[in-house]
């Protein structure tokens, strides 16, 4: 088995605060993970490292056996993201964000990205600015998968989205993920998103990965897996393994 | 290419908004602003084309203000800039078409505005031709030349800036404050230039402007393009401030050096290649000469002592070194400068004063009493000075006495020994020049120093002094002659003068004048007027007008007419490349065809020999031998 993202000793401060300290990660080919963790634990900033957006203070970050800072395009070019707001260009439409982005992926498929748009009922004359939460999500998803990206990195898809507007974004990552090979790096502090779609999950506390297994594993429980309430429940887990590891 | 062109349209598209806003907003208040203006504004020479600039500028402002800033601003949308950061290797592309674009909207804002400002002008009946002008040159060339109104000059500067104001954007947090911070970063680099210019005025002189201003566009652009790919690659705006100052500082060393080099070039220059820009003063046996030297000599020059026996020379101090020969207080003006060895010599602070000896080449501190701007000198030192100055002194009265001034009053040394001072009458009345056996003051009024009293004249009046008889006229190149006697103040005209130059006094009786023997006559006739008793001698008729000047050492402001060691006087046209006319002392004329030298002509330091002369060459102190042409050069012996 390939091994997709290899992170090891990363960390990642802002000027005094250190919010990443020696993170180690691993993700095989086609494997989804999803990286479970607290608000403001870290989540997002792994996932802009990864991107080669931010970079580490120490620690060595290899995808596809490449560094993102380095190698930004050959990398890049084999990933898509989905941020938790819509980070592209206020004005745009989603006509002009596919069109734009067109030449910046050679694997664009057009086909696809209209088969999306249609399965997804993204608006194609609305600006940016103006569609709603659900729809944004929607637009970065089909970005995100329109040139079939062999990794797929998504930044907490579902916050802030209401139950039916969830539901049809879960469909179409589930969707895509049927579709391809293709490994998959999802944060949230969603377990039930979890549960739904993950191989595997790694769970983000204190700037480490605490836990890395699949879901039963993470809650110490026997399958079927039954899902806790709160995270907090399974942090708190986490961190008693912790203690009797150690 | 395919994606700076995407790149370049995507710019187009988020700034379009806002671009096609402003230029209606501002283009429409200009026309509205014009339209008010009164009638008799348009009437002024000039209007219509400062108004066209007006338009042109509001161009130049969209491109500067606008379009430059937008272009890091425009990258922020929700998540600060991630989105063109995470895009597959996206930030050189950007770059390309933010360029691109750039360059596009530089071109046609400028031009949008003058094209409305045209319209505008046509369409309300001015006009702009008043842009141009035409005059006559000296060389009675017809010329049409630009009358460019200052904001041409503002937009010109505003234009070179852009680049900056770009790469100061990527530094600051959200893109923000650019044209504030690109300001102040010119300001910072601005003062540093200021610095070195206040330390060497001038040293900008020689260089070519073109490729500084190309190279201040074009650094720019590397700086925006540094600290843009290179900065944001994993970073922010601190990031691409990191990137950015460093790349000002790779491109600013070597530039940084050089104006290093330069200016300790221009401070310290090399003594060995330096080049002479003047020379003030020299010894009475030749051997050391007072000069100003410069690297350059676009620059102010430093002083130097010039061992000229030896070819060295020794810095005396930095560029604001003053000398001087005023010792006797305001208004002494005195400046033989061969045979003097003691100048008076102040840096920027006047307070400090010394005295310099060109001899020793020994400094001694003179007090200066800063109220009355007057040196305190010691009754050693007063002596010494005036006994250098009856040495040196080149005034006469009848009969070779020695005259000198000290401050606002001549001195006159009497047969006994003793001497006499008299000081000139009137404010401002400062010796500036001897006309014969008479003094011309500053005040442009005539001082007699054979009856050693001021001549009642009204008006300024030319002529000399001959024995208390004076050959004066008002015109300075022409009119008729009168001669004035001071004893009795009689005037009578002098018709046998007419048509003549008078050129200097040639001994204690007689004036030299030059005269064409007819009007169209390309000849000159020499003769000598005695005014006692009126009598006009013809010493020769030379060919043609070499005889419109006398060939005198530098500084010469002597009663008598300036002559060599042989005692031969020299006369030049305007052309000295037609050859000269020498007088000997038994009144004899010669017509030399061989030419003298314009460096002769013009750089004469002085005699030091029959045929003899140290001659300023160019950058050079040189011995020159004017019959055969051989030149010794004595300092600087290296060339630059």
């Amino acid at each position: 088995m390939n091994t997709v993202l290899n992170v090891s000793g990363l960390h990642v401060g802002f000027r005094r605060k250190q919010v990443l300290r020696g993170l180690d990660l691993s993700l095989h080919d086609g494997a989804v993970t999803v990286l479970l963790g607290q608000n403001g634990s870290g989540k997002s900033t792994l996932l802009r490292v990864l991107l080669g957006v931010l970079r580490p203070r120490a620690g060595e970050v290899r995808i596809f056996g490449k560094d993102p800072l380095r190698a930004h395009r050959e990398v890049l070019q084999r990933i898509g993201y989905v941020p938790d707001v819509p980070d592209c260009y206020p004005w745009m439409t989603s006509q002009d964000l596919f069109a734009f982005l067109r030449p910046q992926y050679p694997t664009w498929n057009a086909a696809l990205c209209a088969e999306l748009c249609e399965r997804l009922d993204v608006p194609a004359r609305t600006k940016v600015k103006a569609m709603s939460r659900g729809q944004g999500m929607k637009l970065m998803l089909t970005a995100a998968l329109a040139p079939e990206p062999d990794l797929l990195l998504l930044d907490e898809p579902f916050a802030g989205l209401d139950p039916l507007v969830k539901e049809e974004v879960l469909l179409g990552i589930v969707e895509a993920l049927k579709e391809g090979e293709r490994t998959v790096l999802c944060a949230t502090h969603e377990l039930d998103i979890a549960a739904r779609i993950a191989d595997r999950v790694a769970v983000l506390q204190d700037g480490v990965i605490a836990q890395h297994g699949s879901l039963a594993e993470v809650l110490g429980q026997e399958e079927p897996v039954q899902v806790p309430s709160g995270l907090h429940r399974v942090l708190a887990q986490a961190a008693k393994r912790e203690v009797a590891a150690v | 290419m395919n994606l700076v062109l995407t790149y370049c349209h995507k710019e187009w598209r988020a700034q379009r908004g806002l671009l096609i806003a402003y230029t209606v907003l501002v283009f429409a208040c200009l026309c509205i602003g014009f339209l008010l203006v009164p009638e008799h504004w348009w009437l002024e020479d000039g209007r219509g084309a400062l108004a066209l600039s007006w338009f042109v500028a509001a161009g130049v402002i969209g491109v500067v203000a606008f379009v430059t800033p937008a272009l890091v601003r425009s990258e922020y949308a929700a998540k600060d800039d991630q989105f063109v950061r995470r895009l597959p290797g996206a930030l050189l592309p950007a770059f390309g078409g933010k360029v691109l674009f750039l360059l596009l909207a530089t071109a046609a804002l400028p031009l949008l505005g003058l094209l409305v400002g045209e319209v505008f002008l046509d369409a309300t009946g001015q006009s702009w031709a008043d842009m141009w002008g035409t005059r006559w040159s000296m060389v009675e060339e017809f010329e049409i030349f630009l009358r460019l109104p200052w904001t041409v000059s503002a937009c010109a500067a505003a234009l070179l800036l852009t680049s900056w104001v770009w790469a100061v954007g990527t530094w600051m947090p959200s893109g923000r404050m650019a044209i504030g911070g690109a300001a102040l970063f010119t300001l910072s680099v601005g003062v540093v230039l200021f610095a070195v210019r206040r330390q060497c005025p001038g040293i900008e002189a020689g260089l070519p402007q073109a490729p500084w201003l190309v190279a201040l566009v074009t650094s720019g652009l590397v700086v925006a393009g540094a600290s843009w790919v290179r900065g944001r690659r994993g970073g922010g705006a601190l990031r691409s401030a990191g990137v950015g100052m460093l790349s000002c500082g790779v491109l600013f060393a070597g530039p940084g050096i050089w104006l290093g080099e330069r200016a300790h070039s221009y401070l310290r220059p090399d003594l060995d290649t330096i080049q002479v820009t003047s020379v003030l003063g020299i010894t009475a046996d030749h051997r050391f000469a007072l000069a100003h030297g410069a690297a350059s000599t676009d620059w102010h020059g430093v002083p130097l002592r010039v061992d000229l026996q030896t070819g060295r020379a020794e810095q005396l101090g930095d560029w604001t070194m003053m000398f001087s020969a005023d010792f006797f207080g305001e208004g002494d003006w005195y400046w033989p400068g061969v045979g003097r060895r003691r100048w008076r010599t102040a840096g920027e602070d006047l307070a400090a004063q010394r005295m310099f000896d060109l001899q020793t080449g020994a400094f001694a501190a003179l007090d200066y009493d800063a109220k009355a701007k007057l040196p305190r000198l010691t009754d050693d030192l007063r002596k010494d000075l005036r006994a250098e100055r009856a040495a040196t002194a080149d005034l006469r009265a009848p009969g070779g006495q020695a005259v000198w001034t000290e401050g606002a009053s001549v001195v006159f040394a009497e047969t006994d020994g003793t001497t006499t001072t008299m000081p000139l009458p009137g404010s401002g009345a400062n010796p500036r020049g001897a006309c014969g056996h008479g003094v011309r003051l500053s005040n442009g009024r005539l001082f007699d120093l054979t009856h050693r009293k001021l001549l009642d004249l009204r008006g300024k009046w030319y002529g000399f002094a001959v024995r208390g008889l004076w050959v004066l006229r008002t015109n300075l190149k022409g009119g008729a002659w009168q001669q004035l006697d001071v004893a009795t103040n009689a005037t009578v005209e002098l018709p046998e003068l007419a048509g003549c130059g008078l050129r200097g006094l040639f001994d204690d009786e007689h004036l030299l004048c030059v005269r064409r023997p007819q009007d169209g006559d390309p000849r000159s006739e020499l003769l000598l007027y005695r005014p006692a008793d009126r009598s006009l001698v013809s010493l020769a008729t030379v060919p043609d007008d070499t005889c419109e000047a006398v060939l005198a050492e530098r500084w010469r402001w002597g009663s008598l007419l300036p002559r060599d060691p042989a005692g031969r006087i020299w006369l030049h046209g305007r052309d000295s490349a037609r050859g000269c006319v020498v007088i000997a002392p038994d009144r004899s004329v010669q017509r030399r065809e061989v030419p003298l030298p314009r460096d002769v002509v013009n750089n004469l330091i002085t005699w030091t020999g029959t045929n003899r002369a140290l001659v300023m060459l160019g950058w050079r102190i040189v011995e020159m031998d004017l019959q055969t042409d051989a030149q010794t050069v004595l300092f600087p012996k290296e060339k630059p």
